[in-house]
């Protein structure tokens, strides 16, 4: 900590004379900041009615995750909404210009990708308008388990917010007329262009009371009310008033393929047999059934000891790998001796199946396809953090490992230690992630809040932990360590393991 | 405009206090916000101040003015904070592309450090430049122009021993409103 008056000798030493000279507050500039806080601090003023809205959303059940982490949700309660215009969807195969939600979302730029994408891909024609606002849904991408879509919104005010609809609801009908039940997140805007703001949303999860579905030619109903945002309490606050209704049939011609396994597997306590893996380019399910049911409940210990078993692990020929311990999109159905469970990763972008090397499920591997990856997982360990990661040989090399124990992290206020994986390469160094051992238990919630750098990795024998990714900063970096970040190290987790 | 009157035209007339409060110190807050979100683009820092003037409001009637720890300390503790915050959220969301700030940055040094240490100067600046005459000449003579203290009397036409006593307090209340703005100073 430095003193006051070495501060004050440091400060004609620093930088900032530049940056002085040119800071001006044009007339402009503060008539465009004072509407914006102005707009931000009467949104926090009038909210009660949306706080209402928002707790009775909740005693509903609808539950919103800030990731697409999901397992089951109830099917959402049929609610009668005004709606002005309304013209039921018709769907045909498109003639290809993808929308840029669902060609950013599912990372389709290569042209293998778009030709899958297209087979996957179904343009709509639903749309409806209210008080002036119009809402078009014109594309969906999916499979025979969950699909995208993008709702585009005309001429709504541009805001400094991300957007959102007060309630929505959706109805998802099987071609024989059951409900399904699914789960899909807060529909919110990502992006304005031309007058077009775009609310994509993913709905997954779907299945009959814990049964998996085919959902292709289901009828989907879509309600949605007023267009606002949340303010920093959690309030929304509606800035368009309104009611839509789009109502569709969800088409694919994705065409899964089903691979027979045939496995006997242990599930957490459980026993079991793996039937078959269900592939799609955009998900991959594990079917299986219980033979010998275990507990339903485990302490600590227990869950430690049996974890493992519980998770889906696609290993990629390139030497990459996919952990349902943290991806975003995870469906699972426990199922019995008379009910088939199933697990489903729903993947982020179009995967061929050829590049899947291997699935491993319930402690038990099935080799797909020849892997191309020539290099090998280096294990690092730390005796500080109490964990490893399997870092590949050639990033192995460059990484020394620097431990810090019994240290207070100041944004958590509590006592932690570290890992630093730092990479030293070409005259550059930097690190390339921090696992952090938090004493204590928080959620990624209130990880964002304290430290949004962080990102949660679980919860384990009382301690938090934590991955923090470093960041290439100077060209010496960029040019060093750019590769291995996006290559490995921002898909490292999966290769990280809890050692005590 | 006294800051007491600031803070009670808040609680009274928000579109006023609001106004008042970005024409008073919304040149300091920029200052602040972009020294911290350096790379990062004019929207991303007028949202920041926004965010600070929002957080100004929300603190109203916390804020005990006392000698020393006035209105501005607030302010700028609060942007410092609403800045970082949104630093580290937008290279979240961005890791690997914030390079704008790379040649200002010394490879392998502790950026957050660095982006910290400069924002604390930069507020530290704005308390000097934001002091009454002729305590604002002392520090400047004194601290950018490294003068001696008998040479800043000469030009002052002050005493020697005043112009040390008013460094010398002069610091002490510097001190204070560094740690009122969330800096940690010993």
């Amino acid at each position: 900590m430095k003193n006051i008056e070495d501060l004050l000798q440091e400060l004609s030493r620093q930088d900032i004379s530049s940056e002085r000279k040119e800071t001006t507050l044009t007339e402009s500039e503060i008539k465009r900041l004072h509407e914006k806080t102005l707009q931000k601090i009467n949104g926090e003023i009038h909210t009660k009615t949306n706080v209402e809205n928002r707790k009775s959303k909740k005693q509903n059940n609808i539950t919103t995750h800030p990731s697409f982490w999901r397992r089951y949700s109830r099917p959402f309660a049929a609610a009668a909404a005004a709606c002005l215009v309304c013209m039921v969807g018709v769907t045909a195969f498109a003639a290809f210009s993808f929308d840029d939600s669902i060609r950013n979302f599912f990372n389709i730029y290569d042209n293998q990708s778009q030709q899958t994408a297209e087979k996957l891909t179904t343009n709509v024609n639903a749309s409806d308008e209210s008080n002036g606002i119009r809402l078009d849904l014109t594309q969906t991408i999916g499979d025979h388990s969950g699909f995208y879509a993008v709702i585009n919104a005309s001429d709504l005010k541009d805001v400094p917010y991300t957007l959102e609809f007060g309630s929505y609801e959706l109805a998802i009908t099987g071609k024989d007329g059951t409900s399904y039940d699914y789960t899909a997140d807060t529909i919110s805007s990502t992006s304005v262009n031309e007058g077009i703001t775009k609310f994509p949303m993913l709905v997954s999860g779907i299945n009959n009371n814990g049964n998996d579905v085919d959902i292709n030619n289901s009828h989907i109903a879509l309600s949605l009310k007023n267009i606002g945002y949340h303010n920093n309490h959690g309030r929304f606050v509606t800035l368009q008033k309104g009611s839509w209704k789009l109502n569709w049939t969800f088409q694919t011609n994705a065409e899964p393929e089903q691979i027979n396994v045939n496995k006997d597997i242990r599930l957490m306590d459980s026993e079991g047999h793996w039937t078959n893996i269900v592939v799609s380019p955009l998900s991959l399910t594990a079917h299986y059934t219980i033979t010998k049911q275990g507990k339903t409940h485990f302490t600590q210990k227990e869950w430690n000891k049996y974890e493992k078993s519980d998770r889906l692990t696609i290993d990629f020929t390139d030497g990459s790998r996919i952990d349902s311990r943290f991806e975003d999109d995870v469906t699972e159905s426990w199922g019995d001796a008379s009910n088939e469970g199933y697990k489903r990763i729903g993947f982020n972008q179009i995967i061929d199946a050829k590049t899947i090397a291997s699935v491993t499920f319930g402690g038990e591997t099935i080799t797909l396809h020849q892997t191309t990856a020539t290099d090998k997982r280096i294990r690092i360990s730390s005796t500080a953090a109490r964990c490893f990661v399997e870092l590949p040989e050639s990033v192995a090399e460059l990484v020394t490992l620097k431990e810090k124990n019994a240290v207070t992290n100041p944004d958590f206020g509590c006592s932690e230690a570290t890992a630093t994986f730092m990479a030293k390469r070409g005259g550059a160094k930097m690190p390339l992630f921090t696992i952090h051992r938090l004493k204590g238990s928080f959620t990624g919630e209130k990880m964002e809040e304290l430290n949004p750098m962080m990102i949660y990795v679980g919860f384990h024998n009382g301690y938090t932990y934590t991955i923090e990714y470093g960041e290439c900063q100077t060209d010496a970096q960029l040019r060093e360590f750019a590769d291995i970040m996006n290559k490995y190290i921002v898909n490292i987790l999966p290769f990280f393991e809890y050692a005590d | 405009m006294e800051e007491q009157e600031l803070l009670d035209c808040l609680s009274e007339d928000v579109s006023l206090g609001i106004e008042l409060a970005i024409r008073q110190y919304g040149k300091a807050v920029k200052t602040i916000c972009r020294s911290i979100l350096s790379g990062y683009s004019g929207e991303d820092i007028e949202e920041a101040i926004s965010d600070t003037f929002v957080g100004l409001w929300r603190s109203r009637e916390k804020i005990k003015l006392t000698d020393g720890q006035g209105l501005r300390e607030y302010l700028y503790g609060i942007a410092r904070r609403t800045a970082l915050n949104k630093r580290r959220t937008l290279a979240k969301e961005h890791p690997t592309q914030n390079i704008d700030t790379a040649e200002e940055l010394v490879s392998g040094e502790n950026v957050e450090e660095q982006i910290v240490s400069r924002s604390e100067y930069e507020i530290l600046y704005q308390l000097v430049n934001s002091m009454k005459s002729p305590d604002r000449e002392i520090f400047i003579y004194r601290y950018f122009y490294q003068h001696s203290i008998k040479e800043i009397a000469d030009k002052l036409a002050l005493k020697a021993k005043t112009v040390e006593n008013k460094l010398s307090r002069g610091k002490h209340r510097l001190r204070q409103q560094l740690l009122q703005c969330g800096v940690e100073v010993a």
